[in-house]
């Protein structure tokens, strides 16, 4: 081979080389700006579901009196059948509260079997693809024990369905 | 031309070497970094919403005390009728973060005043790692309860 032959030759490796190595930054950029992006997205659904789930245990149709992170039971078995269609963003999907603590079988509450059941649906509208965010609360009632009323209260989850879009 | 072609092969492979020792470097400066404590608001909610949370401390023969309440009653060595209000708190809590937390481990400590390796109570489960996430809330008689979770 001659010496101009060989310059060339490693010239073009060289320019080959530097060309993979660029393209292979620029794919892991890629990836990583959109790995950020589709982050982003999905905390800001979520924000905004954990944003409604605040709004909605400290609203005085349903929160305890006085207190907060503290649903009234009561209030919301007597409210759940309401329509509140109109009252939560268009893009919430559905609105469940249920007590987590402890751990049991889904019974779904209605005015029959109150208080023994588990979880309230407070609006569903099937909005097909959906994912969830919710926040931590107390559920509290009262009850007659020996004579006395006390305040019972249990410990559950405030669960905001969202649209995917 | 066989020696410049050698002495060409040695600066790429000392270039080569120079550029992944400063990214073992750099590589490994990141890795001991030490981890910084997040706050987590959700761990935060979690702490104030279990305070009212009923527990199985009667009191007399009709009432039951609520966490909140259960963490004076540890604190000042007073008794439940049916048991120790700290062992009750370290039940209910251990079960209460096991079903709220699906994670690796986590550790709870209540305490008053600063933040010591014992303190009131501390119950830990799991592996703890680098990756966490911690909360903290103070009740009414000023008793901090503070949860960090690993994942």
């Amino acid at each position: 081979m001659k010496k101009g032959q060989f310059k060339i030759q490693q010239t073009a490796f060289m320019l080959l080389g530097i060309t993979l190595f660029f393209v292979l930054v620029g794919l892991f950029f890629l990836i990583f700006q959109s790995q950020n992006l589709r982050e982003e997205a999905t905390s800001y659904s979520k924000s905004q579901s954990i944003a409604v789930s605040k709004f909605l245990s400290s609203t005085t149709e349903f929160n305890c009196v006085d207190e907060e992170y503290c649903v009234d039971t009561d209030k919301l078995i007597i409210l759940k059948d309401k329509d509140y269609r109109n009252y939560w963003p268009s893009d919430i999907s559905y609105i469940k509260i249920r007590k987590t603590f402890p751990k049991e079988e889904v019974i779904i509450c209605t005015k029959n079997n109150y208080p023994d059941c588990n979880t309230y649906n407070i609006y569903d509208e099937n909005k097909g693809s959906e994912s969830s965010a919710g926040s931590f609360i107390s559920l509290c009632r009262w009850e007659k024990v020996g004579g006395y009323s006390e305040k019972v209260c249990d410990f559950g989850k405030l669960i905001i369905g969202y649209e995917i879009k | 031309m066989k020696k410049k072609g050698q002495e060409e092969m040695i600066g790429f492979v000392l270039i080569i070497v120079l550029v992944a020792v400063i990214a073992l470097v750099f590589l490994a400066i990141q890795i001991r970094r030490p981890a910084e404590i997040q706050k987590s608001g959700e761990i935060q909610d979690f702490l104030y919403s279990s305070l009212k949370l009923t527990t199985d401390c009667k009191m007399n023969n009709y009432s039951f005390e609520n966490v909140e309440d259960l963490t004076g009653d540890c604190y000042e060595g007073r008794r439940c009728v049916n048991g120790n209000p700290c062992e009750i708190l370290n039940k209910t809590f251990s079960e209460l973060i096991d079903v709220s937390f699906n994670k690796k481990g986590w550790e709870f400590r209540m305490f008053k005043g600063n933040f010591s390796e014992e303190g009131i109570l501390r119950v830990k489960k799991g592996n703890q790692s680098s990756n966490m996430e911690e909360g903290e809330i103070i009740t009414g008689e000023g008793i901090h309860l503070n949860l960090r979770i690993y994942s």
